[in-house]
């Protein structure tokens, strides 16, 4: 995923048009609301999904957090923080919802048709990468993020999917800088051995 | 640099969050030390196998169909006035206003506080002071009967001025004083 924000035709959207666009949202505009909605709303949603593994809940959780920038925007003081005020948001619902959840988190997404759990096909597979289909693979990732302790999934989908700079992922989550980046990476070199032990490459 | 320092820098190097000077630090050990040069290919390796393979999630036109409903539903943000919407939308405002309510009731508790840390010392005073003089009192009325009872003090009569035990009682004589009486 591009760290640039694009409209939902693909064209990068300059600052200028969006400090616009939220200056009218401000003011009740639905459809300068719904300008940044199209703007934003695949990023939100799949951050939610990654921390969640749940495509209903992230959809549940990705209107929420909209319905909360709509009416909270008047607050944002600094149009140019508008991206990590709004990840601030989803990442608050994300972490409402784990509250009021027993762990562990399992992903209801995590099975093929046929019920066999993602583990079980590596298992069978235990060949080269490309012996594995797409969709095996696709979660194969979804598996190694959700295998990552929160506190190194939020900052890991972050940075490794949705390229944010460490800077703004240090602003979402409310950490030190020095922290974000030793948390980075220490995700990374879980997700490497995870990968790994599950590909056995 | 070594190895250690090196490695915990690896993935900052890849995102390329490092300085310009750091950045070019991490390159030059690299090139030179195989085991680094092994580790940042693996964390490459899986960075891009996470992004490859990463399928993103569309979102559903039902979302903003919902949402667009709830939206409908509230009032629109430029509809939202009044003092306590100016002291939700400034947050200065609602600092201060905070902070000022905060220090009138401080004052107000240290002021009641102060009264009645006076009124009790006051109080304590006063019964000290009527402790004191009742153990005058006492005193005083046992030197009265001391003296009462003196019955052979020559040249001196006994005259008591008053049972006030706060007047002197002491004998006084009624010769006079101005004419000597040696003769």
């Amino acid at each position: 995923m591009d760290k640039r924000s694009l409209d939902p035709d693909g064209n990068t959207v300059d600052a200028a048009s969006l400090t616009q666009w939220i200056g009218r949202a401000k003011e009740g505009d639905v459809g300068a609301f719904q300008r940044l909605y199209d703007l934003f709303a695949r990023k939100v949603l799949n951050f939610i999904y990654r921390m969640v593994a749940s495509a209903e809940e992230a959809e549940d959780l990705t209107q929420e957090t909209f319905a909360t920038v709509y009416q909270k925007l008047a607050t944002l003081k600094d149009d140019a923080r508008f991206e990590p005020w709004l990840f601030r948001i989803a990442r608050n619902y994300v972490y409402q919802r784990y509250r009021r959840r027993t762990p562990p988190m399992v992903s209801v997404d995590d099975q093929d048709e046929e019920g066999r759990t993602t583990a079980e096909l590596v298992d069978e597979r235990k060949g080269p990468l490309e012996a594995f289909e797409s969709e095996e693979l696709e979660r194969v990732v979804q598996r190694v993020i959700s295998d990552l302790q929160e506190k190194y999934r939020e900052v890991f989908i972050l940075s490794a999917i949705h390229r944010l700079s460490y800077q703004e992922i240090a602003e979402i989550v409310g950490r030190s800088l020095p922290s974000v980046k030793t948390d980075i990476h220490r995700a990374r070199l879980q997700v490497r051995q995870r990968v790994k032990d599950y590909l056995k490459v | 640099m070594d190895c250690r320092l090196c490695s915990d820098e690896l993935t900052a190097y890849l995102d390329g969050e490092l300085s310009a000077a750091d950045a070019t630090r991490i390159r030059q050990h690299v090139e030179a030390c195989p085991p680094c040069q092994d580790e940042l290919q693996a964390l490459r390796g899986a960075a891009d196998f996470v992004e490859s393979h990463v399928q993103a999630v569309e979102p559903v036109p039902e979302i903003w169909n919902n949402l667009r409903a709830r939206i409908a539903a509230m009032p629109a943000p430029a509809d939202r006035s009044g003092f306590f919407q100016f002291l939700v939308v400034n947050r200065w405002a609602a600092m201060l206003a905070t902070l000022a309510s905060t220090a009138v009731l401080a004052l107000g508790l240290w002021g009641y506080l102060a009264h009645q840390a006076a009124q009790q010392a006051l109080e304590s005073y006063m019964n000290d002071y009527i402790l004191e003089r009742s153990v005058a009192e006492r005193l005083y009325a046992v030197q009265i009967r001391q003296w009462r009872n003196l019955t052979s003090v020559a040249g001196v009569n006994w005259v008591p001025v008053s049972e006030n035990p706060f007047v002197d009682q002491r004998p006084v004589s009624l010769a006079n004083p101005f004419v000597s009486e040696e003769r």
